[in-house]
């Protein structure tokens, strides 16, 4: 191989050149042992993944509603929405049945019992 | 479709193969890019035995982010090549370099054979470019292995290294320099010395 060489600054840069080529070409570094232990954690880390994770990461992205009104809980919501509006009708109509109730609940007079003595005697005390 | 050493698919196909739980996707990976991440981060770190560990954990990060690779961001190879020049920078940052001593002379050949002169020879060679590199700061070191001994663009360099082309060929420019003014030094390692130089 001829190679200038040049003492003021060292190698020209063809000859640098030739050098890089040179290593390129090299045949690549032995590496059986360190391909098994690659492998080993390519398998370990393949079995630590999650199962099904494509079909899992949609349903976890739609929210609380999405997965309160999906399919499955169809029933479920619709007892809920049910049990509201009748909540809310009872509140508002007082059908005769609780209104019965609610005077049966109800006393006839209020007796009011003082608990704390009028303010007026700790103001005359001082 | 079963995987051969030879496959020719894409890497984030086989990426993504190998997310599903394709175990011959994992082989066919290991065998593109181990070798490559070896050479690479041995050149950067000039110890054989930390340039597996990186190699190692570089392999390792990859498997890891396989499920959430997204392709259209990043080639793999470029992707692995970011992560060995980090983990070679932590490392380097961490414990105080140790110089490796350059061969003052070729050793004695034993073998009189033409062949494994050469051989011999070459492996002094790429000894004593190993050597030289190491000498490189930090960046220079990478920028002229990325370019010049991984045969990769600047513009992919660049992206690697997180800065601009330019600031690429800069490093490559005065990284070739340094070395070639290292190396001026090793010339009977480099099994150049007197073959023409007119000194």
């Amino acid at each position: 191989m001829s190679v200038r060489l040049r003492d003021d600054v060292g190698l020209t840069a063809e000859a640098l050149d030739s050098l890089f080529d040179e290593a390129r070409a090299a045949a690549p570094p032995e590496a059986s042992g360190l391909m098994a232990r690659v492998l080993a954690d390519a398998y370990a880390a393949q079995d630590a993944l999650p199962q099904h994770t494509a079909q899992r990461r949609p349903a976890a992205r739609r929210g609380w509603l999405a997965g309160l009104f999906s399919p499955a809980n169809n029933r479920a919501a619709a007892g809920l929405v049910a049990a509201t509006l009748a909540g809310v009708w009872i509140g508002f109509v007082q059908p005769a049945p609780v209104a019965d109730v609610s005077q049966a609940l109800e006393p006839a007079a209020v007796d009011v019992v003082e608990l704390i003595p009028d303010l007026e005697i700790w103001l005359a005390e001082g | 479709m079963p995987l051969d050493v030879s496959s020719d698919l894409p890497d984030a196909v086989l990426l993504a193969r190998y997310a599903a739980g394709d175990r011959a996707a994992a082989r066919v990976l290991t065998l593109r890019f181990t070798p490559r991440v070896l050479g690479y981060a041995t050149r950067l770190l000039g110890d054989r035995a930390e340039a597996e560990d990186v190699a190692q954990e570089a392999m390792l990060r990859l498997w890891r982010i396989a499920p959430d690779w997204r392709a259209e961001e990043a080639q793999v190879s470029t992707w692995l090549y970011r992560v060995v020049t980090n983990l070679v920078t932590d490392r380097q940052r961490a414990r105080a370099r140790r110089p490796l001593d350059l061969p003052e002379t070729a050793p004695e050949v034993a073998d009189d054979a033409p062949g494994a002169a050469a051989a011999m020879m070459q492996r002094d060679r790429m000894a004593a470019l190993d050597t030289a590199l190491t000498a490189l700061p930090e960046r220079q070191r990478q920028a002229v292995v990325l370019r010049h001994l991984e045969g990769l663009a600047n513009p992919e360099i660049a992206g690697i290294m997180g800065i601009g082309v330019e600031a690429v060929e800069s490093l490559t420019a005065r990284g070739k320099r340094a070395l070639a003014a290292v190396l001026s030094g090793q010339r009977a390692a480099l099994g150049y010395e007197d073959e023409e130089t007119g000194t």
